[in-house]
């Protein structure tokens, strides 16, 4: 009897300390479970099910008919492409921003992050205005006689998605460039490989892993966007969109086929991502410079070159963006452009769907509140009490990063349409799945704030007296601001352009901005989508001018 | 000022012991050093008595009052970390003031005892910069000033100086030792610079592999070393083999050592193979034509090296061992050359003699008695 109370006063001991944690610990468990594994686990027991009993049927049906399975291809090769092309770009960028002393890398790189974080659909759209059948440049060439193919089909996803992506491969290349010790690359030099063969021999091998890492996000990126191939696919199906329209047709029915590609999509993310890890396993080098590179100063051609070509891939990929700010300032006569400036379609756009606008701000600033509180406490319970319990959350909190957004869109319809808990139609469904698809931003940029911050300094706030949750508040909370807000502030900005699950969750008046802009350039009002979207990429700047301010010049981390 | 009594604590690490029934009595306002190298669990008993590691085994009492259920921020302690753990979102007064204010203590008192401890640590001109504009010498005194400002019952420090730069080293550690008597604080101090150890503690506790391998005044723990690893640690020494034929014979056991008979008085029965253990600077050498008798081994200088105030010498014995011998360089007359011929005097006085495990003290220690009247 005794022993056993001893044993409870001890553990006891931290009792305080160990609640509150537990407690947070518990409740994301709970609020995860039920918004993300549920949703999905639901949709996976729904693909198998059809009129109440166990069957491989919609299996069947997708793997037999070509309208289906064709779509799958499709993705396929889409993405594979847009990879592989997004590789050719972003690496030999990455290589010469890093390394050459070209000018204005700061606009450059500030550009080529603004690339990333506009929504695809944009630039499809402005790809549309300039090479679609009737496009600016399209016409331009036809007057003289060129035919130049139109952007519709597989080679225009392809087009966008590289151009669109390609940040991705230089963010993470010009990382990895960042962490290469020179005296490696100064070892090869010295055993007579130079030039083209030491790159090919030493630095690509030692950023492979990055340059897979990156790669595996434009696969995913592209594999899951659902806005591009709806607007140039023309009569091209992939995953996405196929699940979109099945889901669309078939709501308030039995929606297996929905789930079942649904889950054929997620099956396919996951086991990219497995196979990325896989290879990547295998050649892992931690490095840390010890010298890092220095810049190389390039002779005056070499280097006026490299600064065109820079140039030339930045203003191409920044090109669809300027399309539209422009476009949103021309004076249209109904559908046609009519070459003035004017307001009119900023005040078209607040005479028609001003709630699209507070509606994108609302919903994201309540998202990013939530982002920041669970960013704050779960980035502290993952990282400064690591169990086996709280690496599966932190495994489970990452899982959206493989989810693409109709799926979540789907699976969140499916599993809370209907009574006790009825949140279909309504802006709060809306802001879960924000809160979900984008936590990972804050919480990665949370946790690495995190790892920098001393964890004696909270033992010296405890050891003069003050209790460990108050401590935590008055000492790594205030520290972790700058990091979390930072991050969440990414989370917002993905979350202002985010449309492939707003696009199933909203409903007539909790329509957003990209949903607006999607029906307008469908109604072919060209006018106010442009406003609509230059509304979003003014935000997006300024957000992430913010970010730059906050993190003191330091790299930005997508 | 309080009194602590460690008491047959352990800490596990899963099975590993990192603090294995541990024993050690702490006086008021006593300076006590934990030294010992890498690993041995300094830091871990250092963190169990400020409570954030709980103890498996043992108790612990601050002034006979056990306090192996008070928690961390309420066993009124004062620490000071290797890495300095300032806030840096706060200024140098607000970090002194920080634990003032936990304990509510008043603004204006907060105030006159936030200056005075600025000033203890020479630091009141710099008392609104923020913690990123000092230097780590000010940084360390920011930290120290936060920890003596709450007249703390225990002063915690882990290896405090060891981000410093050798000059600031010393005279921190003085600044420390002086602030820690001035204010009669109890103290225990983490360290494995022996020589930061031996100038600063009242007492020294020697530890390894998580046990206490010998506790006592500076020079008892250099004088007579309780084990071979003490005897290692602390300062460099010479382990010779020797052999003991007839140990019953305690006031003058003979040892054989390196081909001669040296004598020395034994506490108890031995006869076997032991450690014979002599520091460089007790060994003493003669030129050959002068000195030579049956108690001296003849030597050649392999190496010599002048280091100022000491030559150091690398001397192989006629057996093929080598020793080290230090010497005052007292005139340009004693300094020997590689190739010199010595002659060797094992000076068994001063030796300390193990028993084959290196565990035993077998020699009756007579330091111990003159340590005695020695000042502390
Ligand atoms: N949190 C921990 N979990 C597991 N093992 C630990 C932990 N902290 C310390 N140890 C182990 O306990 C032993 C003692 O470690 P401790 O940090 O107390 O050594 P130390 O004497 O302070 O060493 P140093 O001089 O390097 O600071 C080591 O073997 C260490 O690996
Ligand atoms: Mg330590």
């Amino acid at each position: 009897m005794s022993v056993i109370t001893e044993k409870k006063q001890k553990s006891s001991l931290f009792s305080i300390r160990l609640d509150f944690w537990n407690f947070v610990t518990i409740m994301a468990f709970i609020l995860i479970g039920f918004f993300l594994v549920y949703p999905l686990f639901n949709i996976f027991i729904n693909s198998f099910w059809v009129d109440g009993s166990l069957t491989f049927e919609n299996y069947k049906e997708f793997f037999s008919y070509k309208y289906y399975y064709s779509a799958l291809l499709n993705s396929f090769i889409v993405s594979t492409a847009a990879t592989f092309f997004a590789c050719c770009i972003g690496i030999p960028i990455a290589y010469i921003m890093s390394r050459f002393n070209i000018p204005f890398k700061g606009i450059f790189n500030m550009l080529i992050i603004l690339t990333l974080l506009s929504p695809p659909f944009i630039g499809a759209y402005s790809w549309i205005i300039m090479l679609g059948n009737n496009g600016f440049i399209t016409n331009l060439f036809a007057n003289i006689g060129i035919d130049i193919p139109s952007i519709y089909g597989l080679h225009g996803m392809v087009w966008v998605f590289s151009l669109q992506f390609y940040p991705h491969i230089y963010l993470y290349v010009s990382g990895a460039l960042k962490t290469i010790d020179t005296s490696l690359e100064e070892a090869s030099e010295s055993l007579g490989i130079s030039g083209w063969r030491r790159i090919r021999k030493v630095t690509l091998p030692l950023i492979f892993p990055t340059v897979s890492t990156g790669a595996l996000m434009v696969f995913m990126a592209s594999f899951a966007d659902f806005g591009t191939p709806l607007l140039i696919g023309q009569g091209i199906n992939v995953l996405p969109v196929l699940a979109y329209e099945q889901f669309i047709s078939e709501l308030g029915s039995n929606p297996a086929m929905a789930s079942t590609l649904s889950m054929i999509l997620l099956t396919v993310t996951t086991l990219v991502l497995f196979f990325q890890r896989h290879i990547v396993s295998k050649k892992t080098y931690t490095m840390s410079a010890l010298r890092p590179p220095t810049v190389i100063k390039l002779s005056p051609v070499k280097r006026l070159l490299a600064t065109l070509l820079v140039l030339g891939i930045v203003t191409l990929s920044i090109i669809p963006q300027a399309t539209v700010i422009v476009t949103s300032f021309i004076k249209r006569n109904g559908p046609v452009f009519v070459g003035e400036f004017s307001l009119d379609s900023y005040r078209e756009v607040l005479y028609k769907v001003p709630e699209a606008i507070t509606n994108t701000f609302l919903y994201a600033s309540i998202a990013i509140v939530f982002m920041v509180i669970a960013g704050l406490l779960l980035s502290y319970v993952v990282v400064r009490r690591k169990s086996k319990l709280t690496s599966l959350l932190d495994t489970l909190i990452m899982i959206p990063y493989v989810v693409p957004g109709t799926v979540l869109g789907i699976s969140l319809v499916i599993a809370f349409n209907e009574p006790p808990i009825e949140l279909t139609g309504t802006w709060i469904i809306l802001v879960i799945s924000y809160i979900i698809r984008k936590l990972p931003y804050t919480m990665r940029s949370s946790t690495a704030i995190l790892y920098q911050i001393d964890r004696s300094v909270e033992e010296a706030s405890i050891s003069l007296g003050v209790p460990p949750m108050k401590t935590f508040f008055k000492t790594t909370a205030i520290l972790m601001i700058p990091g979390v807000i930072s991050g969440a502030i990414l989370s917002w900005v993905t979350t202002i352009n985010e449309l492939s699950s707003t696009i199933i969750l909203y409903y007539g008046a909790t329509a957003t901005i990209t949903v607006s802009i999607y029906s307008e350039v469908f109604t072919a009002n060209f006018g106010t989508a442009a406003a609509l979207a230059s509304i979003l990429s003014l935000a997006t700047i300024i957000s992430l001018i913010i970010i730059k301010l906050l993190s003191g010049g330091k790299e930005i981390n997508i | 000022m309080q009194h602590i009594k460690i008491q047959n604590v352990s800490k596990l690490f899963g099975e590993a012991r990192a603090i294995d029934h541990v024993d050690i009595v702490i006086e008021q306002g006593e300076f006590f050093t934990l030294l010992g190298p890498s690993g041995c669990g300094k830091t871990t008993l250092l963190r169990t008595l400020a409570g954030f590691y709980q103890q498996d085994e043992g108790d612990l009492y601050f002034d006979k009052v056990n306090i192996n259920r008070t928690p961390a921020h309420k066993r009124n302690i004062g620490m000071v970390f290797q890495n300095y753990a300032i806030f840096p979102h706060m200024t140098v007064f607000e970090n002194v003031a920080y634990g003032l204010k936990a304990r509510k203590v008043k603004k204006d008192q907060i105030d006159i005892r936030v200056t005075e401890a600025l000033d203890m640590v020479e630091l009141t001109h710099l008392k609104d910069r923020s913690p990123s504009q000092l230097s780590g010498g000010q940084q360390q005194r920011v930290a120290l000033a936060r920890a003596i400002v709450i007249h703390p019952g225990l002063l915690l420090m882990d290896e405090p100086l060891s981000n410093l730069d050798a000059k600031l080293r010393v005279k921190m550690r003085e600044d420390i030792r002086r602030l820690q008597k001035d204010l009669d604080i109890t103290t225990i101090y983490v360290t494995h610079d022996q020589e930061e150890a031996l100038a600063v503690s009242d007492r020294i506790a020697v530890m390894k592999d998580g046990k206490v391998q010998q506790i006592g005044r500076p020079y008892e723990i250099y004088l007579t070393p309780s084990n071979k690893f003490v005897a290692s640690f602390i300062g460099s020494t010479n382990f010779l083999t020797g052999h003991v034929s007839d140990g019953k014979e305690l006031k003058n056991t003979e040892i054989q050592v390196e081909g001669i008979q040296l004598s020395r008085v034994f506490n108890r029965d031995y006869a076997g193979e032991v450690i014979y253990s002599i520091r460089p600077e007790q060994v003493r050498l003669s030129d050959l034509k002068h000195v030579r008798t049956s108690k001296t081994i003849t030597g050649k200088i392999k190496e010599a090296s002048f280091l100022g105030q000491t030559v150091t010498y690398k001397v192989e014995l006629a057996t093929g061992t080598v020793i080290d011998v230090h010497e005052y360089s007292v005139s340009f007359h004693n300094l020997r050359r590689e190739g010199d011929i010595v002659a060797v005097d094992l000076n068994p006085e001063q030796s300390v003699v193990f028993d084959v495990s290196g565990e035993e003290v077998l020699n009756e220690c007579d330091n111990r008695e003159k340590a005695e009247v020695l000042p502390v």
